[in-house]
């Protein structure tokens, strides 16, 4: 349908009712569709999957529990340890929104909703926010001792303290950029593979013979893809993890 | 499926395009050809990729806000507290399980070590009565023989006393009769009789030596 059309048209936006509420635009498109589809795939998995006597797990249940226990022992409990046990439904609810919108992008003719920046940027910002809010609620002012690092010499300060604010300060942005340039590249790969086939196969010839071989690539970068969606989405909740674990213990960890 | 939708959005957006007219034919194709762009434009923006289209942000943000806000009420509020209520049922279980079994081995080594104790006991109980009654056997056995040697003893005692005294008697008389008999042997060979305390001199000599001999 869009195999002629730019490999970039997937990311387009397109309202499917148009709403306007104050002068601003809050259409219902094709990104919000997504959205609720994978809220509502991750509701129903996380809730429908598990009996409360499941003491034997079926299927859809070892799933389920697996993917608990490895946000909420393996990473958040491995990282920030007791003082984690709050922010789990948090970071938990990253690691699914973004895995299964990750996921569901995968489906052709579907929508990535992490492909897009101001997605992503504002999970990170939100996380953020967060980490500032609790560092400042656990340690005060004293919060900004985090830009000092311990061990250094005084003199390398006026040199350590800029870097450390500017590292600090560029996390929201790595955190997004890092999820949807991962997206992006990864789908416009596959768009551009799968229309090397269509190419190929229409210009007939030894062409449609050789078309298997971005077949074959399609085929491994879809494979790629599901890894990546994967990886991308722990390791964004991963990384809140670090960041909260430092807002809270500072450097004392 | 989106692109239709969007074909759709285009469609009435332009609507009044007069179907089968030749020359309306390439106007379309284009319009489907650069139907982002009108996407965009129906969102009065400028062409390029779709994530640096800033009149979308607000929709995104609004639309990322409400899915967020219920999947973390769903996750905080009822998946997460019941995945983790049935793994801590399950580790409680299977803990409780655990237990129970240790506390079955438990008792059951302390069934076993009450029966050997038991045995132990039965055996040693045993062995005491077997030990009581072979020691009443035995002392009552001694104290017979005891009796019976003593008795044994007495006779013997008193029946050395008279072989002893009949000793004695005999050998008083033996000296009587040596010297009736020397007497006699000496009155038969030369006639005449001897003196007495010749006699008897001779005849303790002869005795000592017999009792010596």
């Amino acid at each position: 349908m869009a195999a002629g059309h730019s490999p970039m048209e997937q990311f387009a936006i397109k309202p499917l009712i148009p709403i306007e509420i104050g002068g601003v635009d809050l259409s219902f498109t094709n990104a919000s569709l997504w959205m609720l589809l994978a809220v509502a795939a991750g509701t129903l998995l996380l809730t429908l999957g598990v009996k409360r006597d499941g003491i034997v797990p079926g299927r859809t249940q070892s799933i389920v529990e697996l993917m608990y226990d490895f946000i909420e022992r393996q990473t958040v409990g491995a990282v920030m340890g007791e003082s984690g046990k709050k922010f789990f439904p948090f970071i938990f609810s990253l690691f699914i929104f973004i895995f299964f919108t990750n996921f569901l992008g995968l489906i052709p003719y579907s929508f990535t909703v992490t492909s897009h920046i101001i997605v992503t940027f504002a999970m990170a910002l939100s996380v953020f926010v967060l980490v500032l809010a609790v560092g400042f609620w656990t340690h005060g002012l004293h919060f900004f001792s985090l830009f000092v690092p311990s061990g250094a010499p005084a003199w390398i300060m006026p040199l350590l303290v800029p870097i450390e604010i500017i590292s600090f300060l560029s996390r929201p942005i790595s955190l997004s950029v890092r999820l949807a340039a991962n997206m992006l590249a990864g789908h416009t790969m596959l768009k551009v593979f799968a229309g090397f086939v269509v190419t190929m196969l229409s210009a007939g010839g030894i062409l449609s013979v050789l078309s298997i071989a971005p077949l074959i690539a399609g085929v491994l970068v879809t494979a790629l893809e599901v890894l990546v969606a994967a990886i991308q989405a722990w390791v964004f909740a991963l990384l809140t993890c670090i960041y909260l674990n430092e807002a809270v213990h500072l450097h004392d960890h | 499926m989106a692109g239709e939708a969007a074909n759709a959005f285009q469609v009435a957006d332009v609507a009044p395009e007069p179907h089968g007219d030749p020359a309306a034919e390439p106007l379309v194709t284009e319009e489907l050809h650069t139907s982002t762009e009108h996407a965009g434009d129906a969102h009065g923006a400028k062409p390029g990729l779709p994530q640096l289209d800033t009149t979308t942000f607000a929709s995104q943000l609004f639309w990322l806000l409400i899915s967020f806000a219920i999947l973390y009420f769903v996750i905080s509020r009822v998946a997460a507290p019941k995945i983790g209520g049935v793994i801590a049922d399950r580790a409680n279980r299977i803990k409780g399980d655990l237990d129970t079994a240790a506390q079955a081995k438990r008792d059951s080594e302390a069934a076993m070590a009450g029966y050997d104790k038991a045995l132990a006991d039965a055996r040693a109980k045993a062995l005491k009565a077997s030990d009581q009654m072979r020691n009443a056997v035995q002392s009552e056995i001694n104290a017979k023989n005891d009796a019976a040697a003593k008795q044994l003893a007495a006779d013997t005692a008193k029946a050395e006393a008279r072989i002893g005294e009949m000793r004695k008697a005999a050998m008083a008389r033996v000296g009587d009769v040596a010297r009736e008999t020397a007497a006699d042997v000496v009155t038969k060979l030369t006639g005449e009789s001897a003196g007495t305390s010749d006699l008897a001199a001779a005849v303790a000599d002869a005795l000592k030596g017999l009792r010596t001999a």
